[in-house]
Order: structure tokens, then sequence, then C-alpha cells
């Protein structure tokens, strides 16, 4: 089994080909990464996203990938009826994620909400693969990115062996490992950092975890974090801690832990639990982890 | 110059003809209404619309089952709180279907065992959690 580990999108990253030969195309990973952050990275200033933003209510022809990840994330919006959002950056720096999060410092100015609603203005032209942002609108895919990105790559790398690629938390297989058996990939405890409480077997698609245990700062004396409500256009304030979504693919799990980090434990299981193939273990603030009804076919006895 | 003027009728003969013309048209309309009358169906009661309605349902449909589901008693989301055991320890004993059952676990607490996993469960390749 070869591994590579590196840093990419202001995360870490984990590289794993179950085979024996083919070392140098795990080496290649980190090189994809790099290229997929040049598009998408808000806080690199060449960046394309950067360019489009800096373009709003102007049309802008956008490369392949660009396209698709924002296509995908026009799609998750609509069907999370706007609890994910691709356009919250605004609020996002007014909680004051403005800059990269280890240089978040603490600040005592107050928040100005910034509900969001913005995404169902944006404009697209498939021929010309053109995008047309609504005036002061602004685009930020850091919440869906890192999941396309691990199925991307697990794909890539898939093609020479079973592999898996973790991408900050957010985890995709290429298939079963090459004795059949599936990928154990541990569930960490938000109480107990570094520490997993659960163990989950994965074969195929992908697991993400989204929370609010560990990005987070403070702002105006209350802690703060990256999880946007686009309905308050503030940090949402639920009972859930942390939540794993086991789906067929990573970006859908990402998505998915998103949804209920955001609409709270009751809120968020009852629309899992109406998602076909979907499974989810949320830990909530008071300690205890919930078990959606499909999980315990994915927990490793 | 000067201009003849049209023979003017005879003034005897206008009354006599007014009066035939006049006649003739009320023979007429009443001779009309009279047949229309005759043609016409004897007068009944108008039905009340609840009676059309009543008359036009002569087919009696069975309930449709997707409307109206037979009322059996569902079992109530069943809460089981366990503690350190894990989740797997719990479906031993006997339960309701999957899609109640609701299983909680207190992970808050300091764990002994910080592998995650039962005692079979090799060590994870990679773990997820909040995006570091």
């Amino acid at each position: 089994m070869q591994r590579r580990e590196f840093r990419a999108m202001g995360s870490h990253m984990t590289a794993v080909l179950d085979a024996d030969r083919h070392a140098a195309s795990v080496q290649d990973v980190p090189a994809w990464f790099e290229a997929w952050e040049q598009t998408f990275s808000r806080f690199r200033a060449d960046s394309e996203l950067n360019r489009i933003n800096q373009r709003a209510g102007q049309w802008t022809r956008v490369s392949a990938s660009l396209w698709e990840v924002t296509h995908l994330a026009l799609v998750a919006a609509r069907w999370t009826d706007g609890l994910y959002s691709p356009t919250i950056l605004n609020a996002l720096e007014a909680a004051g994620y403005d800059r990269t999060f280890e240089a978040i410092i603490a600040s005592t100015e107050p928040i100005m909400p910034q509900p969001d609603g913005q995404w169902r203005s944006i404009q697209r032209q498939s021929l010309k693969r053109s995008i047309c942002l609504p005036p002061a609108a602004r685009l930020d895919l850091s919440g869906i990115v890192k999941g396309w990105a691990a199925d991307r790559a697990a794909k890539k790398l898939g093609v020479h062996g079973p592999a898996l690629i973790d991408a900050g938390g957010d985890v995709a297989v290429s298939g079963p490992r090459t004795d059949g058996s599936p990928w154990p990939i541990g569930v960490l405890n938000p109480f107990q950092p570094d520490r997993p409480f659960e163990t989950l077997k994965i074969d195929r698609g992908g697991v993400a975890t989204s929370g609010k245990d560990y990005r987070r700062w403070l702002r105006d004396g209350q802690w703060q974090h990256h999880l946007i409500d686009p309905r308050t256009g503030l940090p949402a304030q639920t009972d859930v801690l942390s939540a794993t979504v086991i789906a067929p693919t990573a970006v859908e799990a990402e998505i998915a832990a998103k949804v209920i980090a955001i609409s709270g434990n009751e809120e968020g299981l009852a629309w899992l639990e109406e998602q076909p193939d979907y499974a989810a273990v949320i830990v909530r603030e008071d300690g205890q982890a919930v078990y959606s009804a499909q999980m315990n076919q994915y927990v490793w006895d | 110059m000067a201009t003849s003027k049209p023979a003017k009728k005879s003034a005897t003969s206008a009354p006599g003809v007014k009066l035939l013309i006049t006649a003739a048209s009320l023979a007429a309309t009443l001779g009309g209404w009279a047949i229309i009358s005759a043609k016409e169906p004897k007068p009944t009661a108008a039905p009340m619309p609840e009676q059309v309605a009543a008359a036009a349902v002569t087919i009696k449909l069975a309930p449709l089952p997707t409307l109206v589901p037979p009322i059996t008693p569902q079992p109530r989301p069943q809460l089981v709180t366990i503690g350190q055991p894990r989740p797997a320890a719990v479906a031993a004993a006997p339960q309701p279907a999957a899609a109640t059952e609701l299983v909680l676990r207190d992970v808050s607490a300091p764990q002994v065992n910080t592998g995650g996993g039962g005692s079979a469960a090799p060590a994870p390749v990679v773990n997820t959690g909040s995006s570091r």
C-alpha cells in the first residue's frame, strides 16, 4: 500500500493506493490539488475564482473544472433549497473568515448579518461555458470543492488500483481494497480531537464530516464558525457539533453534512432519512452521538 | 318650370287596407303562440341540483387504498440511550423497524478504547472530521 500526505486547500490531504506498483501516480496527486487550488482558492489573488468575482455583472468564460464545480454547486443549492449556497462569501467574511483560517484574529467588531440567495441569479451559457454573477455577488466554492476534488482524484488514481483520497476530512474511495474488503475510516470525536469514536467500513462512494468544532474563532466576544446559515447570514446556531455522512460520492456527503450541521439534529436527520443511500452519525453538543437508520451497516463491529 | 306631382292614392281605400293588415298580423301572432304552446312539454317541477347528482352516482367505488390507508397502530419511535457500549450491542436486543430507531451514544466522556470501532475493527486508514 502506498501513501502520500500533503497540505492543500488549507487542509491536510492523504492519498492512498492499494497496489504495489504505480508509485509515481500517488506522487502526482499533490500536483492535481495544486492545480485545483489555483483555480478555486479565494485566498490567491490570481486564482480563476477571484477573476470571476472581480467581473461580477459581466460574462466570463471559465475553465472546464470551474464550470463543472459551479454547476454542481447550483444543483446542490437547489437540492437543499438554499441551505447550501455558493454565494455566502460576503456573509462568511462579515463573520470574520476574511483571511486564511490560520491568520484569523479575534475581533470585537459586531457582525452584520447578510442573508443570501444570490445564487439564484447566477446566469450560465453552456455553449460558451460562460458565467455571469449578479452584481456585488461573489462565488465561494470552498464548501464543495474538497469533496469534488476527492472524488476526482480517487477516480484518477483508481485507474492504477483501489484508491482512497482524504481531502481534509472529505473522503472518496474508488472501490473495495485489493482483497475485497472495505476501507476502515475513523470518525473523529469532536470532544477528543484526533481520536476516532467510530470506525466505518466504506467500499465505495464517499464520507464527509462538517462541524463547528474546529474552524471557529472569537468575534464580538462570541465563538463564530464557518458554517453560515444562508437564511440568516450568520454562523448557524444549532445543537449539532459535527455531522458525518456517507453518500454515493464525497461531494454529496459534504453537502449533506453541511445541511445537517446548519439545520440541526432533528430537522437534519429527518431530511437525511429521505435521501436514498445516505447514512449519518451526528454528534450533538450535549455529547450524544445520533445514528441514522442505515448507519449500522457501515459501522465496523 | 312647372312640375307634375305624383297622383295621390285614393283616400277612401287606405283605412280598409290598414285594418286588413293589422288583423292579419294579430291573427298570425296569436296563431304562432298557440302552436308553440302546444308543442312545449308540460311543465314539471325543476329538479334540485342534489337530486341530479344523486341520480348520476349509480356506481359504488371501492375506497382507494392509496388515499384511504387502513388504520393500524404505528409503533412510536423508540429512543435507545446507551453509554460506552457500541450501537451494535443494542442491535442484538429485539427492536422495532430500523427506520423508527434512534440510537444514541455518549461520546463526550473520555474513552478508554480510543481506536474507534469494536475489537475486530482494524486501524483506520484515514479519519474524517471537521475540515482541518
